[in-house]
């Protein structure tokens, strides 16, 4: 909890999002805590706006959801990658990388110090 | 994309299953936080507000998540409309006022929307109508009135492109008998060959006329073939009576079509060298696909040049081609068009009125909408919702308006003139309810968007910190109310003003003076049959073994002449007297005619053509009907057949064509041989003089209606000119002039058994030669009336609200001393100043406007200064009535009860 809270970039957060659950599925409250956990508390999600955000994502059919269970017995709803979700998911790093590296060079720094690669140092 | 599909369907139909469902989800949510907050060493209760807290609007999250699932539109219109539904029916009584104001607001202009689309929008009846056009000749007033020439139409057949037929028609009183033997008296159009080709209908039953068909055939209209054939299926071919003589059937036109209106039957003119150059004829002609009507007036004024100077006016004929839909509608269009005004006008009243219902409801409920937006509802969503609601309230206002319009469409057909064109039926067409959803809609916008953009102000926000009792929100809404209730008068003035206008012209026509003794008169009108007084001789067979006819109209004369004597010596006849046209009858028009002045050069092109209408009266007419003998004399009974002709002018024709000149002694020579001994004109009527000397003017009389100028006359005597078709006029000496209807009966049938009459009593024609006018006046009275009342309602809505709203400022001026009597004149000044803006605003748009009604008037300005001081007057008399109450109720605000509630 020692880092400042950064605020996710507009348009980030959907790519956070996917990336949490490439790894296996997570209802909404584990996608919140993996994406902090990842960054190192760095990045804060904000609680309101994660399940607009999975909504949009889930009715653009790049993710699915079931019903499961989950620890204390309770039913939660379950998120996972759908092939589409995959393929954004890599185009969008991709594009993420190409657009930090341009914006590393136009600030004249090293791709390590910009955007995400440097949050998680 | 098909996973996009199912979830917006699942959304869509699984509604409260998605609801359900995302409560779970976010309950989970917190849950789960609660549990790591509890995990982390906070005490289970302070976890659970904590997690709850942090979450932040459990409801906007959920708005945020139906709004990013694209089913946003028809989900949050349902939800918006769940909304108004409640509210409204939360409030049935502004629910209700609402909706009656807005009913009708838009059942008036749906009505007058529908009456617009009858008349002046929807096609034709006929195939291909827009290829359909009048064809007329500039006349020498410049307007495109003047008719064709039989001479002109066989060059416009013939040596045209642009055309894909031409014909011609006039029409005249025919009589068709039944099976039974009774005589039924029906319109009959003399038309050409191609004159079914050019409307291109589908016939009943039959044909229409052929190319080159002699003219013996006739073609029935489909009511004459119903009602009085019985729709005989096997009546082609057979032989019917007709005015004069035997004809068999070829066709019955098909339902509906009577053009060019009332006909009951059709056959085909007689080309007779007497009619060749009178001009006297309308023209109908079908254009050729994708001929432009430029191209065809172009081609025809070509051929204008080789047909050549007309006989009457020496003159090249210029042709002009209209629309058929023009020329039907006619002189209408204005008149249409101002009553649909007046409706739209109507409605835009009733939209503001309603708006400010909304307005002063949506004050009280400032505090609900600021609630509402503290727990996170977005400013969209608010707006939203109140336009919502007042679309709801224009949508039940239009429905029920629609209903109400089409009660109202039958109560304006039963009162409407009945020679108003194509208002037989007025159709509810795609139009019309295109119209009426257009106009819901934009009403819904227009009354809900003021309120619902001042609620959901985000300036409310400061609004609920304070309590509830600050008076930063209540200034929007204050000032936006004040303009419409101006804007309201203004629009009320406006209307009354017009109406006003129409009724002073009005009362200036029914005091019109007419130009002739019309009391306590009758009439009657007689077309003596062909069987019952005959004018055809026939002699001894010619060289050539063809019978010789010969005729004279001496016979009809002498009948007339034997029923005037008959009439004038009943008791109880004050005066009487044969007249080819009654006044003011305007069915009984005669068509202008040309004449020449004898001793007056040659007329060139240049010189606009004579014409006079005229008319065929007994000589004592003048005397016994007031018309004055302004100079020479009047027809005296020494001027009969055999006599120099003798004619007297009107006060116009002196006017027109002797300007500065005394006409008495003149002499009138004629260049058409209608009313000459021919084979067609003679069936109408005879005219035994070829010139006529002028021996007096008399003053003008009112022929057609009381509204239009009179037009130049020449009366013969009806010696002179004898016409199968006259009345009797007959001035009574008891005040009821019906009571002598039997008397004059019995001696009518003493002459002649089987002459039909038909009666007319002079206060109906007075009364029928207004109805468009009256009717005109009516309508828009109804709806100044109307507009007046909406108004006043208005005006009393924010008074009643600004004085509760002032309440406590007006128990504190009370507390420091004002007067009661002061604080009524607070409020009243303030309903004078909205009433004088508005009055202003009203009074200017009117001055603007004023062209709008200028066809509509007769003998008034169109800013009248009468209507012009008395609307301001009555509005603000009204604006301060209005006010009274409101200010009676402040008047007797108790400064101690309101502060204490404070």
């Amino acid at each position: 909890m020692a880092k400042p809270a950064v605020e996710i970039l507009q348009g980030t957060l959907d790519m956070l999002i996917l990336k949490a659950v490439s790894l296996g599925p997570l209802h909404g409250y584990a996608v919140m805590k993996r994406i902090q956990q990842i960054s190192g508390g760095a990045l804060q999600v904000p609680q309101g706006s994660l399940y607009p955000a999975l909504a949009r994502l889930q009715h653009g059919g790049f993710l699915k959801s079931r019903w499961g269970d989950s620890e204390n017995n309770r039913k939660s709803k379950f998120y996972e990658l759908t092939a589409a979700g995959r393929k954004r998911l890599q185009k969008e790093t991709t594009d993420w990388r190409q657009l930090t590296e341009a914006i590393g060079e136009v600030l004249g720094t090293s791709t390590l110090e910009t955007g995400l690669a440097n949050t998680k140092s | 994309m098909l996973a996009k599909l199912l979830d917006t369907i699942r959304a869509v139909l699984g509604r409260s299953r998605f609801e359900s469902e995302l409560d779970a989800e976010l309950t989970d949510h917190i849950a789960k936080y609660a549990d790591d907050l509890v995990a982390q060493g906070v005490p289970p209760e302070e976890a659970q507000r904590r997690a709850r807290r942090e979450f932040g609007g459990v409801e906007k999250v959920k708005d945020e998540v139906r709004d990013s699932r694209a089913v946003t539109l028809a989900d949050s219109v349902l939800r918006h409309l769940r909304f108004a539904w409640r509210a409204l029916s939360r409030s049935p009584v502004f629910a209700l006022t609402a909706i009656a104001s807005l009913t009708l607001g838009l059942g008036a202009s749906l009505a007058g929307f529908s009456v617009v689309n009858a008349v002046l929008l929807r096609a034709l009846p006929y195939p291909h109508a827009d290829r359909l056009v009048a064809l007329r000749t500039v006349a020498p007033d410049g307007k495109p009135t003047g008719l064709i020439a039989p001479r002109d139409m066989p060059r416009i057949y013939e040596n045209t492109t642009t055309l894909d037929g031409a014909a011609v028609c006039f029409y005249t009183e025919g009589r068709i008998v039944g099976r039974d033997g009774t005589a039924h008296n029906m319109g009959r159009y003399g038309v050409t060959d191609q004159f079914f080709q050019v409307f291109d209908v589908p016939m009943a039953l039959g044909r229409g006329f052929r190319r080159n068909e002699p003219p013996v055939s006739v073609v029935l209209s489909y009511s004459t073939w119903r009602d009085i054939f019985g729709s005989d299926p096997k009546i082609l071919g057979k032989v019917i009576e007709v005015e004069n003589g035997s004809r068999p059937v070829v066709g019955v036109a098909p339902e509906g079509f009577d053009f060019p209106g009332h006909a009951g039957y059709w056959t085909l003119m007689r080309h007779s060298a007497g009619y060749a150059n009178l001009r006297g004829y309308q023209a109908y002609l079908r254009l050729k696909p994708g001929v432009r009507r430029e191209r065809a007036e172009s081609e025809l004024a070509a051929l204008s040049r080789d047909l050549g100077p007309d006989a009457n006016t020496h003159r090249l004929v210029r042709f002009v081609v209209q629309p058929l839909l023009n020329y039907v509608v006619g002189d209408l269009k204005p008149t249409v068009i101002l009553l649909f005004s007046a409706t739209a006008i109507l409605l835009l009243i009733a939209c503001i009125n309603v708006a400010n219902l909304l307005l002063s409801r949506g004050t009280a409920r400032t505090r609900e909408m600021a609630l509402r937006q503290a727990l996170g509802a977005g400013r969209t969503r608010i707006f939203g919702h109140l336009l919502t609601e007042s679309l709801l309230l224009s949508a039940a206002g239009g429905v029920l308006g629609l209903a109400l319009a089409a009660g109202g469409i039958g109560v304006f057909l039963r009162i409407a003139p009945a020679d108003i064109p194509r208002l037989a039926t007025v159709p509810v067409d795609w139009t019309v309810l295109l119209f009426a959803l257009a106009g819901t809609l934009l009403t819904g916008l227009l009354i809900g968007f003021a309120p619902a953009w001042s609620l959901s102000h985000p300036g409310l926000r400061a609004f609920v910190n304070d309590g509830g009792r600050g008076a930063s929100a209540g200034v929007r809404p204050h000032r936006t109310f004040g303009a419409l209730v101006v804007a309201e008068i203004g629009l009320a003035v406006l209307l009354v003003i017009g109406a006003g206008l129409l009724i002073r012209s009005y009362h200036n026509l029914v005091i019109a003076d007419p130009g002739f003794r019309s009391e306590r008169m009758v009439s009657v009108f007689i077309n003596v049959p062909f069987d019952a007084v005959n004018v055809y001789t026939v002699g001894p067979p010619d060289a050539r073994g063809r019978p010789q006819v010969t005729g004279s109209y001496a016979p009809i004369a002498e009948y007339f002449r034997e029923l005037e004597n008959r009439i004038g010596a009943l008791s109880g006849v004050e005066a009487v007297s044969a007249t080819s046209s009654v006044p003011l009858n305007s069915q009984q028009g005669d068509g202008l005619q040309a004449f020449t002045v004898m001793g007056r050069p040659a007329p060139d092109a240049t010189v606009a053509q004579s014409q006079a209408t005229f008319r065929s009266v007994s000589p004592n007419f003048f005397s016994a009907f007031g018309v004055r003998v302004i100079a020479g004399r009047g027809l005296a009974p020494s001027d009969r057949r055999g006599a120099p002709g003798a004619v007297v002018v009107n006060e116009t024709f002196a006017r027109r064509y002797f300007p500065g000149e005394n006409p008495v002694g003149h002499t009138l020579a004629y260049p058409t041989n209608l009313w000459r001994f021919t084979e067609v004109g003679f069936q109408y009527g005879e005219r035994v003089v070829d010139q006529t000397q002028i021996v007096g003017v008399v003053s003008d009389v009112k022929y057609v209606t009381l509204a239009e100028p009179p037009v130049p006359s020449i009366y013969f005597s009806n010696e002179q000119l004898t016409l199968r078709r006259n009345n009797i006029v007959v001035r009574t000496a008891q005040a009821n002039p019906a009571a002598l209807i039997p008397a004059i009966r019995r001696e009518i049938d003493a002459v002649h058994k089987s002459v039909p009459a038909e009666f007319s009593l002079y206060n109906q024609i007075f009364s029928a030669s207004l109805t468009r006018q009256r009717f005109g006046m009516s309508l828009l009275t109804i709806f100044g009336a109307l507009a007046l009342a909406l108004a006043a309602v208005g005006i009393y809505g924010l008074m009643s609200y600004s004085v509760a709203q002032r309440a406590s400022e007006i128990a504190v001026r009370a507390a420091l001393g004002a007067s009661a009597g002061q604080v009524l004149s607070l409020i009243l000044r303030r309903g004078a100043q909205l009433g004088l803006a508005g009055i202003a605003i009203g009074v200017g748009a009117a001055v603007i406007l004023r062209r709008a009604v200028a066809s509509q008037l007769y003998e008034i300005s169109t800013l009248d200064p009468a209507v012009f001081l008395l609307v301001p007057l009555t509005l603000l008399a009204v604006a301060l009535l209005a006010s009274y109450v409101p200010a009676r109720r402040a008047a007797k605000i108790d400064p101690a009860v309101m502060l204490r509630a404070e």
